[in-house]
């Protein structure tokens, strides 16, 4: 299983934030922690975007 | 003609988490630019915008860029362990929800049996999630 829905189910999995092309958010390693950090300004409703790389 | 209903887990519901105060600590050789105490803005769950990728994750104040809208606590597994499911998945499933979803205290507006079915649809979010897929 390695379509769309396969990747789907993982961004899901992931914590809600899905991947896109054109990410507005980015993964960053602090400590024993991983953040989501803003990439850009955003504004109230939007949807967390990130680009995942499926190796 | 009929029509075909869409699954329970796309319903319209949603799921907020309050806005909130955590701390990080950077490792040693680290950049300390996001050290210390942190604010997370308030961030609702609710269906994605983008066709099947099941649900959202939605910023509910406006944010600034460089800030840090959640943070997830990277489990610590064998590297045995690590290679067999690099092989299988994404890296990205080493990591679980450490502060949006992990208590119940933070969700708010939902009844307790909204929490256990959400909790139930998402499976991953909780902290040995990677150990059931």
């Amino acid at each position: 299983m390695q379509g769309y829905e396969y990747f789907a189910k993982i961004h899901e999995l992931a914590g809600c934030a899905n991947s896109s092309s054109k990410p507005n958010a980015d993964f960053v390693d602090i400590g024993f922690d991983t953040v989501l950090q803003a990439r850009f300004d955003l504004k109230k409703g939007t949807e967390v975007l990130t680009k995942y790389s499926f190796r | 003609m009929r029509q075909s209903r869409p699954p329970v887990r796309f319903s319209q519901e949603e799921f907020v988490a309050k806005a909130q105060k955590t701390e990080l600590c950077p490792s040693e050789g680290q950049s300390t630019k996001n050290s210390g105490i942190v604010r997370l803005p308030e961030m609702g769950v609710h269906q994605s915008r983008i066709p099947k990728a099941g649900f959202g994750l939605f910023i509910r104040e406006e944010v600034r860029k460089g800030q840090i809208l959640t943070v997830y606590r990277r489990k610590i597994i064998s590297e045995k362990k690590a290679k067999e499911l690099k092989k299988k998945v994404a890296p990205f499933y080493f990591i679980h929800h450490l502060h949006l979803f992990c208590a119940d205290s933070l969700l708010e507006g939902q009844s307790p049996h909204s929490r256990k079915s959400f909790k139930m649809l998402l499976p991953g979010l909780r902290a040995n999630s990677y150990a059931r897929l």
